[in-house]
């Protein structure tokens, strides 16, 4: 017999799970640029500042050519370029890498909501048209299937990356003296591995998984600019590499973890069980559960051995 | 050679990368006003007349000094032990709330007794914020930055549920709190706009001052700060030191907001953007951990926070040139420090 409330309770957890992934998509990106960088030994705190300077950039770019292809390779443009800064300010002037992050977070926010005010004055930015949706062939035919398997393809992107960054990582020799550079640079630079050029392209590909990160919130996640408009996901991104032990495949549960927290929170107001639980209580959940996740696993965290260390170069 | 000579070369070499950070930011600054078409010379002239020039700009200026030294001595504390406490918005918010809280709720006790008591609220409630990181640094070694951060996001949003819901004012159109009790009151200073709350800031200046340099725990907070396995052989209680580190900066950060709330505010709307907690952070760096003269570049930089905000109200200028500002400053005060050692002797 056909149930109402079960029908509900299905699409509750359907919408659930596909809300899930789209709120995942920038963690996630971002979180496996950090795990480059962070392998190769740099501690980059950035990721924030990256994503909203990205964010803003793919927007403009955007309403500018209505193309959202434009967008997304200027945020890629942008990170590359931000993850070149970084490098040269950590790597090359083995400056202080939490500072660091820290200065390029707040000049990142503080420019990024200086533009909206000179451009759009006091008023709503514009949105931008959306992105276009990709469908998985097969499994969008099965029951569940439509909802979950139909997303913007940075989602898609996002899973992709997952095994590609492990073979990368872990079965490659670039992935093998990527890693050795963050244990030990010093013996790495011995058996003849340039450190800095490794770090240089762990931290370009950080910017620009970040850039695209940041990109997917103003081009799809709300399809518009507004202030601070990551509200933490870089750093939440930078918690999920150290929950995931610098492993793409804990990352992904990372990612999950707060994908789920962020669209529950979404689908329980719309759903209105807890009736009279404002907003803003739900909105902390995912914070929460991602300090939380990170107390629970942090114990059997084994860190690159020279993560924030900066590396200097032998004269002799 | 002459002694005077010699101390100012002294000085020009330990606060060479603090002057080439503030000249280099205001460069910088003022290349981001000329591209989006606003005279920078009117600018930073405007900041310091608006700021200094009239009695309302004074008054303002100071009242605002008191929030931001007390967060510098407080982020201070934390960042000489190398501990980084990026949390001071939260503690803030938490503290102002905490004060709130009971400066209304024990509104009938004398004055005597419930400023004491509202003050110290502000002071427990930013402890209490500042444990939770301070213990899973502590216990479980989580990175300090990334918890403290997201605390801010958790505080704010949890403060607007408590505005909206259970702490709400009634009688109000918009959310906000009911205000403290008249007892509950810091008094002005007769004839000024400036209240009492700035010889609390002077006063934990000076203690924080000796205890950093004058106490064994200042003197642990500083081995631990430069090497921690130094402190480690030298058989220091790492552990224990990080909760005290951490209850000493939330909880003066705390007592900062309740001095907010109970001075200047008399409640918490969700309005309010307790600020002082991220823009006080490049400040410090910048002090080189001396804590004198952490709060005279707090003091400093309350002029430019009122003379920008004063700005935004006259001319909209968009009060987030402060962040381009204090970013481009951090940036160029780390890169000075690190290119000292390329330069020749």
């Amino acid at each position: 017999m056909f149930n109402p409330q079960d029908a509900l309770l299905a699409s509750f957890i359907i919408s659930t799970i596909a809300g899930a992934l789209r709120s995942m998509t920038p963690i996630l990106l971002t979180a496996i640029g950090e795990n480059f960088a962070e392998s190769s030994g740099i501690l980059n705190l950035g990721t924030e500042g990256i994503m909203l300077i990205a964010a803003f950039t793919g927007f403009i770019t955007t309403l500018a050519t209505n193309s959202i292809i434009f967008g997304l390779l200027m945020a890629m443009l942008v990170g590359t370029m931000l993850g070149l800064i970084i490098a040269f300010i950590t790597v090359t002037l083995q400056a202080d890498q939490i500072v660091t992050g820290i200065a390029l977070t707040m000049f990142s926010l503080g420019i990024t909501s200086y533009m909206v005010r000179i451009i759009y004055g006091t008023g709503l930015p514009p949105r931008v048209p959306s992105m276009e949706l990709t469908t998985i062939p097969l499994l969008a035919s099965i029951p569940v299937g439509p909802t979950i398997f139909t997303q913007p393809f940075l989602v898609w992107v996002s899973l992709i990356l997952i095994p590609v960054t492990y073979y990368i990582l872990f079965k490659t020799s670039f992935g093998l003296k990527l890693r050795a550079v963050g244990e030990d640079p010093r013996s790495a630079y011995k058996m003849g591995v340039n450190v800095y050029l490794y770090r240089y392209v762990a931290l370009i590909i950080g910017g620009v998984l970040a850039g695209l990160g940041g990109a997917y919130l103003s081009l799809f996640h709300i399809s518009t600019f507004v202030d601070n408009i990551t509200q933490g996901r870089g750093w939440i991104a930078i918690a999920i590499v150290m929950f995931g032990r610098w492993n793409p495949l804990w990352i992904l549960v990372g990612g999950l973890i707060y994908g789920g927290a962020e669209s529950l929170s979404g689908s329980i107001q719309a759903l209105g069980v807890l009736r009279g639980v404002p907003t803003e209580f739900m909105l902390t959940l995912p914070y929460i559960l991602t300090i939380a996740a990170l107390g629970i696993l942090s114990k059997r965290a084994t860190f690159p051995a020279a993560l924030g260390k900066p590396y200097k170069k032998e004269t002799s | 050679m002459n002694p005077l000579f010699t101390n100012l070369i002294t000085f020009i070499r330990t606060a060479s990368s603090s002057i080439i950070a503030i000249v280099g930011a205001m460069i910088g600054s003022s290349i981001l006003l000329l591209l989006t078409g606003i005279n920078p010379f009117s600018v930073y002239s405007l900041i310091i007349t608006e700021a200094t020039g009239t009695e309302f700009g004074i008054n303002k200026t100071l009242v605002e000094t008191v929030p931001f030294v007390m967060t510098v001595v407080g982020l201070l504390i934390s960042f000489r032990a190398s501990l980084w406490n990026i949390g001071g918005l939260g503690q803030m918010f938490i503290g102002a709330l905490f004060a709130n809280v009971i400066g209304y709720s024990l509104g009938f006790l004398p004055s005597i007794l419930l400023i004491p008591l509202t003050l110290l609220a502000g002071f427990v409630g930013g402890l209490v914020w500042a444990l939770f990181p301070g213990l899973l640094k502590a216990k479980l070694g989580i990175n300090e930055i990334i918890t403290t951060l997201l605390l801010n996001f958790v505080a704010i949003n949890l403060i607007h549920f408590l505005i909206k819901g259970i702490l709400r004012n009634e009688l109000e159109p918009f959310p906000q709190t009911y205000p403290i009790a008249p007892g509950a009151v810091l008094q002005k200073i007769p004839g000024t706009q400036i209240h009492i709350g700035i010889f609390f800031a002077i006063a934990i200046t000076i203690i924080v001052h000796i205890l950093m340099v004058k106490t064994r725990l200042g003197f642990q907070i500083k081995l631990m700060g430069e090497s921690l396995k130094a402190a480690r052989y030298a058989g220091l209680p790492i552990a224990k030191l990080t909760i005290v580190v951490f209850i000493l900066s939330g909880g003066i950060i705390g007592l900062a907001g309740a001095i907010q709330v109970t001075a200047v505010m008399k409640n918490v709307n969700p309005d309010w953007n307790p600020a002082y907690g991220l823009e006080a952070v490049p400040l410090v760096f910048l002090s080189k951990m001396n804590v004198i003269v952490a709060a005279l570049l707090a003091f400093l930089y309350s002029i430019f926070f009122v003379g920008v905000d004063i700005m935004q109200r006259t001319v909209g200028l968009p009060i987030y040139f402060r962040e381009v500002f204090l970013g481009l400053m951090l940036t160029l005060f780390t890169i000075s420090e690190v290119t000292r050692k390329f330069l020749p002797r």
